[in-house]
């Protein structure tokens, strides 16, 4: 943050941030989700229908510029648009939770089963996402950033081949996981490509290599070379997400040469910050289940104080937010954020 | 497509609501529409974001709805407001009152009469009574029929009132809520809560994970 700094637009300040530039004040960035069953209300767009319509999908991510406050507009609200285009068994539940793919019923069994179906971009649930971010674009593109979201090669393991079948074969063939792994990055490419044309300024890639399931060594040896590929063949800044217990990946993370990392509020700031060593940026990281759940904007202004002292670059909900929460408790992270840049500025 | 929002709308009406006390996702009996209760200076607001025709009459119903379900008043003058009929805090009673305002079928009659409920681990009917005693109103857990754990069960019954009302334990069989006044229909509303706490958390925490997009729920992780 810079004393001497302008106020900045909203799309111009997370771009700064991501690059590592000065900035007026923190951003206030959604690499996932702000939606909750209140602004479903207030804009008639409710799920799921709003993910799987591009015009109530707009409406509703728009929100959380004009009503939240936040310097971003993220409208892929969920993580199963590709794998419902790839012909996944989905289950799309109702307005107060989230679609799902079934994963006990995978589609798919080795790495020659990987195809990409043609008219994949066209299909209805993947070009929700591109025809809301041309919406956006052209409605917002000059203020707020827009932040599209393509799922990284391990997240659509989950979904095509089972969680358990996946990681069981991490173990028992690891080459075929390889061959797996490459084969779906050429989806994370393709949908974030099919983003970038439709206008997003980011992308957020959530690959949900999570601590709960894996070790950092299986990042390593998996994910990090690929991470890299995918940023070079994504020309935006790119936001990995990845949900759990993470320092011990991040050093590795440090290395994809992406812009940033959205992390989980398991993994104390402080000790973030120090495991990516400057290597690449941080979002986050505001507890969902406890703090902008169940808690009050007191709660929720002494996390972005924490994230911020500890010099966490974008600040954010750790995660996709539940969908119940409490509205006052997402408009208090940017009054908190002003707040304390506006101290830092006279200290 | 309808005009983009441009100007925010929330910022000033949730300053004039105050704090959300509940908020239920879905009104099974309005559209699926989002209703909250929220609460500034002792006043609470019955309110949806939703601009459905007919939400104002609908809001108006479970207001009305809520005064008879818990020990609050219709704040005159208002289709939309209430008011404890005391300054107590007694936020998870207004919780219950609220989501059985807004979830329960508005046809169906509400008990009234003695306050009673059998209960769901004996065949026993628990009935609760009140009485002044030494200058506060005390209820007293009786019940009605024949079990070997009726004692245990009236104990763990007052337990569920200490819980769910911040109520005070007068003895093993009695309580009395923190102010010492009546509050007959809340008595009512948590005593079939009360009788099965454990149950009653069970499906609290359930409802909790509705919505919620965590690596368990995704299916993600192990714990």
């Amino acid at each position: 943050m810079s004393p001497t700094i302008e106020k900045m637009k909203p799309r111009d300040r997370v771009l700064a941030a991501l690059a590592g530039n000065p900035v007026d004040r923190p951003p206030v960035c959604t690499p996932t989700n702000v939606a909750t069953v209140e602004l479903m209300d207030l804009v008639d767009a409710p799920f799921p229908d709003a993910n799987r319509d591009g015009e109530m999908n707009a409406r509703l991510a728009a929100t959380a510029y004009t009503e939240l406050g936040f310097d971003t507009i993220a409208p892929y609200f969920s993580i199963i648009q590709e794998s419902s285009a790839l012909g996944c068994d989905m289950q799309w539940e109702q307005k107060d939770n989230w679609p799902t793919v079934r994963m006990s019923n995978p589609i798919w069994k080795s790495s020659s089963d990987v195809k990409i179906p043609s008219g994949f971009l066209e299909h209805q649930d993947t070009k929700t996402i591109t025809d809301s971010i041309s919406i956006l674009k052209k409605e917002y593109g000059d203020e707020v950033a827009i932040v599209g979201k393509t799922m990284g090669p391990w997240t659509l393991a989950y979904h095509v081949f089972g969680v358990e079948p996946f990681l069981l074969g991490t173990v028992d063939d690891p080459d075929e996981t390889m061959k797996a792994l490459h084969a779906l990055k050429e989806v994370t490419i393709l949908y974030g490509l099919a983003q970038i044309d439709a206008g997003a300024d980011i992308l957020t890639l959530p690959d949900h290599a999570t601590g709960d399931l894996v070790s950092g060594e299986y990042y390593r040896r998996f994910l990090l070379e690929m991470h890299q590929e995918l940023n070079e063949a994504l020309p935006v800044p790119i936001m990995l997400h990845i949900c759990g217990q993470t320092v011990d990946r991040m050093p590795y993370i440090a290395q994809t040469g992406m812009a940033a990392f959205h992390f989980d509020s398991k993994n104390d700031p402080v000790e973030a910050m120090a495991a990516v060593d400057g290597g690449i940026r941080l979002v986050g990281n505001i507890n969902n289940p406890t703090t902008l759940y169940a808690r009050g904007p007191k709660e929720v202004r002494a996390e972005v104080y924490a994230a911020l002292d500890a010099g966490v670059q974008l600040i954010g909900p750790e995660c996709a937010i539940p969908l119940k929460t409490k509205l006052e408790n997402l408009l208090e992270i940017p009054i908190a954020i002003e707040d304390w840049a506006a101290e830092h500025r006279e200290n | 497509m309808p005009t983009l929002v441009k100007q925010p709308r929330i910022t000033d009406q949730l300053k004039k609501l105050g704090a959300c006390i509940e908020l239920v996702s879905i009104d099974p009996h309005f559209h699926d529409v989002s209703i909250g209760l929220f609460i500034k200076d002792g006043l609470m607001t019955v309110w949806s974001f939703s601009n459905r025709e007919g939400i104002a009459e609908r809001i108006e119903l479970i207001r009305d709805r809520c005064t008879r379900l818990g020990d609050v008043v219709a704040v005159a003058g208002t289709t939309n407001q209430l008011k404890l009929i005391s300054d107590l805090q007694l936020d998870r009673a207004l919780r219950f009152m609220f989501m059985a305002a807004v979830e329960k079928d508005p046809a169906r009659e509400l008990p009234s009469g003695r306050i009673t409920v059998p209960d769901t681990k004996t065949r026993l009917l628990f009935v609760v009574d009140g009485a002044e005693e030494d200058g506060k109103y005390v209820y007293t857990i009786s019940t009605e029929g024949e079990s070997d754990r009726a004692e245990m069960r009236v104990r763990a019954a007052v337990g569920g009132f200490i819980k769910y009302s911040d109520c005070e334990r007068i003895a093993k069989n009695k309580f009395a809520f923190p102010d010492g006044k009546r509050y007959d229909s809340f008595a009512r509303l948590i005593l079939p809560l009360a009788r099965n706490v454990s149950a009653v958390e069970s499906q609290l925490a359930a409802a909790e994970l509705d919505g919620q997009m965590t690596t368990q729920t995704l299916g993600f992780s192990q714990s």
